[in-house]
Order: structure tokens, then sequence, then C-alpha cells
């Protein structure tokens, strides 16, 4: 997949010592890495310092990275070690859905897996979704469609051209208008 | 005409191809290029991330979203930066240097099995095994394992004394082998009774 050869470009710059190349990895992988980890580590501060942790392994273990897997895969893995030996460290037990949670694409398709939340979190989460609910109704449909399909059902660019009937290009930028209109709307959210 | 990163349609677009695994090769270079360099574009990667996960429902949509995230990747370079060198080379010394100390000393026991049982091959073989053994006693030993090593007739009376400990076998080879040797008997029973010095 293209996508992947450009994780292993920003994972043979980084390993030659750039460093921004590895933040580039981090940025893209963070949210994934931040919400696989808040499945096992509640409290979300903690949770964030797994996550950094979680990076800063993979950074220093990047040299023995051979590319037999994808860069996700790797780090997902790193992501979830992390977070296991931490619960172990605060002696606390690991939760119970960690034989799902091997699989990253299933982990991430099914929030579920997910521990139960602190009521703010819950309000933030609900306010965030009804917020993406009302900015994805407002978009034309098959803006609506691309995104649904690439982002809830996990379809390839090339799958939702063969469903929608066009070209991967158009459901490139389609995908892309519909996550600008989207963001737009969430902007006052994040910002706040 | 110069474009600017923080407003470029373009380059979102590749941005939000790419973070979908879906950006072709040859754009990768460049969209790097102009990421690396944008706090804003790093900020929309952010927010289309969050997007995904938000529609997914996932834990991290709660944390204020980009927020959360946004502050992560601030500390992970934070502390990429930090010096670590020094721990790392402590933990990679320790191993190594226990290393070299268990080989010292292993080193050093072979010398003293060496010296030890150099003297009774030497008198009940003979000639053949005095020559291989004063090879061996060529050899520089340091003076606290000189001090260390214990004279063939004490090695002798030792086994003797704490035959006890040993199998029955090992225990009647060593007495046959006294018994049989008239110059370590007649050591033995001279000696053997004496306070070590």
């Amino acid at each position: 997949m293209a996508g992947t050869d450009g994780d292993q470009l920003l994972v043979g710059r980084a390993k030659r010592g750039d460093r921004r190349a590895f933040d580039l990895l981090v940025l893209k992988y963070q949210q994934k890495i931040l919400n696989l980890i808040m499945r096992y580590v509640r409290d979300q501060t903690e949770a964030l310092d797994v996550s950094q942790e979680a990076f800063v392994k993979a950074y220093r273990a990047l040299p023995g990275f051979r590319g037999e897997s994808a860069f996700y895969t790797w780090l997902y893995r790193i992501a979830i070690n992390t977070a296991k030996n931490y619960l172990v460290a605060q002696q606390r037990k690991p939760v119970e859905y960690e034989l799902d949670a091997q699989d990253p694409e299933y982990a991430e398709r099914n929030p579920h897996l997910r521990d139960e939340e602190d009521p703010e979190g819950l309000a933030m989460q609900e306010q965030l979704r009804e917020t993406l609910e009302k900015a994805i109704a407002e978009l034309p449909e098959e803006l609506r469609t691309a995104i649904m399909l690439r982002e809830i059902e996990g379809l390839s660019y090339e799958e939702i051209a063969a469903a929608m009937d066009c070209p991967v290009g158009t459901v490139r930028s389609r995908i892309f208008r519909a996550r600008e209109a989207i963001e737009v709307a969430i902007r006052p959210l994040t910002d706040a | 005409m110069t474009t600017d990163p923080d407003n470029n349609p373009l380059l979102d677009e590749q941005l939000s191809a790419w973070l979908d695994d879906e950006l072709p090769r040859a754009e990768v270079d460049l969209l790097i290029s102009r990421l690396v360099s944008s706090p804003a574009c790093q900020a929309r990667l952010a927010r289309y991330s969050l997007i995904g996960s938000g529609l997914r429902g996932g834990p991290a949509a709660r944390a204020s979203g980009e927020l959360a995230a946004l502050r992560l990747a601030g500390r992970v370079r934070a502390a990429l930066d930090e010096p670590t060198g020094a721990p790392q080379q402590a933990a990679a010394l320790g191993p190594n240097r226990t290393l070299s100390y268990a080989m010292a000393a292993g080193l050093a026991l072979v010398a003293v099995l060496l010296t030890v049982v150099q003297g009774p091959l030497r008198r009940s073989i003979g000639t053949p095994v005095q020559a291989s053994a004063k090879t061996v006693v060529a050899a520089p030993v340091p003076a606290s394992i000189r001090q260390a090593s214990l004279s063939s007739q004490r090695m002798t009376n030792y086994l003797v004394y704490h035959g006890e400990y040993s199998g029955l076998l090992s225990a009647r080879v060593t007495e046959s082998h006294i018994i049989n040797n008239r110059p370590y008997a007649a050591a033995v029973q001279t000696t053997d009774r004496l306070p070590a010095r």
C-alpha cells in the first residue's frame, strides 16, 4: 500500500536520525495509540504518560525494526506491551479483552471494547459525537458515503472507488472534502 | 508566488490521503517536507485523525481530541530531546562489567585448580605430566592466587577429612590413591595432623 511505503520512508529517515520524520509518525498515529492505551488505562493523564512512553520506546527500538510488518502493527504491539507493563507495575489487573485487542484492525473498529469512562469524558465525547453527526448529515451524499465507508467500514480507497463506481482520485478528493467540512465544524470544540 | 503551507487545499488533500495510508510514495516526500515545518498542518492532521476517532467513538475522542493528542506529540518530542545516553551506557556497562568479573574469577579458579592438581599428578604419573605441569606453572599467576593455592599434601588431607561430603566412589578413589602411593601415605601420616598454617 502506498501509505505503508510512506511510513517506511519516514521510518528510514527516523532511523538515520531525522527526528522530524519520527514526529510525523507520532502525529499520524498518536490518536490511535492514545485510543488503544485508554482501553487499558482509564485515566487520561496516565494514558498520555503511557502513550508517551510507548512512542519513546518505539523510537529507541527503531534500529531493530526490520519492516517485516507494517510500522503501525509494530507500534501497536509496543503500545499494548507498554500499557500492560504499566498496569503490572501499578499492580493493577489488565483488562479482559486483551485477546481481541491484539488485532489492530479489530480493536480499532470495535470501540465498545473500551473500558468504562468518567462522566466528564462521556459528556465531552457526547458533544463531539453530536457535532460530528450534524456535520456529516449536512454533507453532500457522495462525500458522506465516502467518509463513512472509509472511517466506519475501514475500506481502502480502491474498495470505495469500486463501491461508488468512481475513480480512486475522486474518492481521495471526496474524503478530503468531507474531512475539511467536518474539521471546520469541530474546530471550536478542539480550540476550547 | 509562494504557496502558504498553512492554507493549501492540495497539501491538505495529501494530508488526508496520507492519514489513510493512500498517498502515493512520489507525493510523500513533498508532503513530509512541508508538514515538518508547519504546525498548522500538524494540527490539521491531528483534527483529521480525531474525526475518524470520533466517528468510531474511540475513547480518545473524549479527551478533547487533538488537545490530548497534540500534547502527546510535544511530550514525545521533549522526552526524546532529554539526554538519555548516561542511563543507557550504565545499563550496557552493567552486564559487561559483571561478565568481566565472572571471567576473571573463572580464570582464577582454573589457575588454582591447575596448581592444586599438578602436584598429585606429577608424583603419581611421572615425567611427561611434570613437563606439562611446569608449562602451566610457568605462566604468571597473581600473588593473591598463589597464596590461595594449597600444597598438594594439604589438599590431599582436605580431601580425606572431607570425604563424607563427596560420593562414595570418589572417596574410595582418593583413599586408594593415597594407600597405593607410598610417598603420599608417608607424607599424610606426618603432616595431616599439623595445624593449618
